[in-house]
């Protein structure tokens, strides 16, 4: 029995040790000491922004309206009927991104600075200045302009779905869609509940690149006087501003039969109509951003001619809290 | 003798078990990493590294924590425990997004969220600008753990290559 004992601990120590050892040489960690599950948390403090959440989820059904309305068999009111080449705004991009090709290249060491670093393994990469969300702006913080359009409403087209993108003011509603008209704002669902359900101090429509192809003036102005119509009478107690169509670039302009500095001119002219047949305030924004007396859009202003780089969209926002009626200014110290 | 062959009989069952044993827990425990390795992401420096080494062709601008959450649908803010991402001036889909959420399971919904914006994208884009279709296409949407990038570039290959680095 005593025998038989002997050799049951004899088994099991050479058991025990001869797994823990084959487990050691192995790799197998059966304790691992240095278990990272804390990973790099870098808690940003802008998570904790106290701004309005209901302006939030008004905003987040503005981001992607889609407008379900059929768009209407006339051949005067649809770009692409009139020369085929209505994808024209969003399809050509210029070579004009070199302007933040900053090739600053950083130590490592440095990565908890503002510029990109680069590790050992790519050191032939060249990096680029990265931006930040505390300097978007040389001139004001964004701080400033959450409170300078506070409780504001843009209405617009992939431009205005831009200038939200690049300022991300967060205390306005963007009502936007990439290819909103004159005509489908009209019926567009969730701009009509927007306007309904909330109250605006001031409202912005800035549209009319995507009609720059219609061959009916008179039509894009009465659906634009009509809308803003319709606006007047759901947000009674609001400031309504139609804003100028922003000009494109001189190299955008000579390549396009549409989407050229001659028509955004005849239809800015339609525009200013529209204000004054609707009895709102017109802002040729266009001052604001290309400086006064110019009326085309600089070169390093646009990736693709058309949509406003970051920088130019402060100035747009600039020029409106200049020229708007400034109720606001005298009560805020930046 | 017979004893002795008693003893290196039991000696010898004794090692073979042991190494029956330890390959079970060697091929365990590798099953186990490759599965749910505990990934540990800057995703600060993975954005700023897809930003800075790939070339885009509009110009990108850092996206807010709040805008974040409008862009993407995402509801339950303390889901998510950090972001960085960069959108386009809407010249083009070009986007970069690098989130570190507080789970895996949260990590699923926010790359389905991901796969929605680019679905959704696609069917804006179609008849305007039918060109970006095509990098749509080939979107490169990665789930680590709990971290998730996406990033809509011509330049896939570059994407993917930095990436891995961190695999």
């Amino acid at each position: 029995m005593l025998k038989h004992i002997s050799n049951f601990v004899l088994k099991m120590s050479c058991f025990i040790i001869l797994s823990l050892f084959i487990l050691n040489i192995t790799g197998c960690k059966i304790f691992d000491k240095n278990d990272t599950r804390q990973s790099s948390i870098n808690n940003n403090t802008e998570t904790e922004n106290t701004t309005d959440t209901d302006s939030y989820s008004d905003t987040d059904a503005s981001a992607d309206i889609k407008d379900n309305t059929t768009e209407g068999n006339e051949t005067t009111d649809n770009p692409t009927e009139t020369d085929g080449t209505g994808t024209d705004v969003g399809s050509e991009v210029e070579s004009s991104s070199s302007s933040t090709d900053n090739t600053d290249i950083t130590d490592e060491s440095t990565s908890s600075s503002e510029t990109v670093t680069e590790t050992s393994t790519d050191k032939e990469t060249e990096t680029k200045e990265k931006p930040t969300t505390t300097e978007q702006n040389e001139t004001h913080s964004l701080e400033y302009y959450d409170k300078q359009f506070d409780g504001d409403c843009f209405i617009g087209d992939s431009r205005v779905q831009g200038l939200f993108d690049s300022t991300q003011i967060l205390t306005a509603d963007f009502l936007c869609e990439v290819g909103l008209n004159v005509k489908k704002v009209i019926t567009n669902e969730k701009v009509i509940n927007c306007l309904t359900n909330n109250k605006y101090r001031n409202i912005y429509i800035e549209l009319g690149v995507n009609e720059l192809g219609w061959v009916s003036l008179d039509l894009f102005e009465n659906y634009y006087v009509e809308f803003i119509e319709k606006v007047k009478k759901l947000q009674p107690d609001a400031n309504v501003y139609v804003l100028a169509i922003i000009p494109v670039t001189k190299k955008k302009s000579d390549g396009s039969n549409i989407y050229n500095l001659k028509n955004v001119e005849r239809f800015n002219e339609r525009v200013i109509n529209a204000a004054s047949r609707a009895c709102v305030g017109y802002l040729d924004i266009t001052v604001g951003i290309c400086g006064e007396g110019k009326r085309v859009l600089p070169p390093d202003s646009s990736s693709d001619g058309v949509h406003l780089k970051r920088v130019y969209n402060y100035k747009l926002l600039d020029y409106i809290i200049s020229e708007r009626i400034n109720e606001r200014n005298e009560d805020f110290e930046e | 003798m017979k004893n002795f062959r008693h003893i290196l009989s039991n000696i010898l069952s004794v090692f073979v078990l042991c190494i029956l044993t330890a390959l079970t827990a060697t091929v365990a425990t590798a099953c186990g990493k490759s599965k749910n390795k505990d990934y540990s992401i800057d995703v600060s420096e993975l954005a700023g590294k897809l930003y800075g080494q790939i070339e885009f062709e509009d110009e990108l601008n850092p996206c807010r924590d709040e805008a974040f959450f409008i862009k993407y649908g995402i509801e339950n803010k303390d889901d998510i425990v950090n972001q960085s991402t960069y959108l386009s001036t809407n010249a083009t889909t070009e986007e970069i997004s690098v989130v570190e959420c507080i789970d895996e399971t949260v990590a699923e919904t926010v790359k389905a969220a991901f796969e929605k914006r680019v679905a959704q994208q696609k069917s804006t884009f179609a008849s305007y600008a039918p060109a970006e279709v095509a990098r749509l296409d080939n979107a490169v949407i990665t789930k680590l753990g709990k971290y998730v990038i996406l990033c809509i570039t011509a330049d896939t290959d570059k994407a993917n290559e930095i990436i891995k680095q961190y695999k």
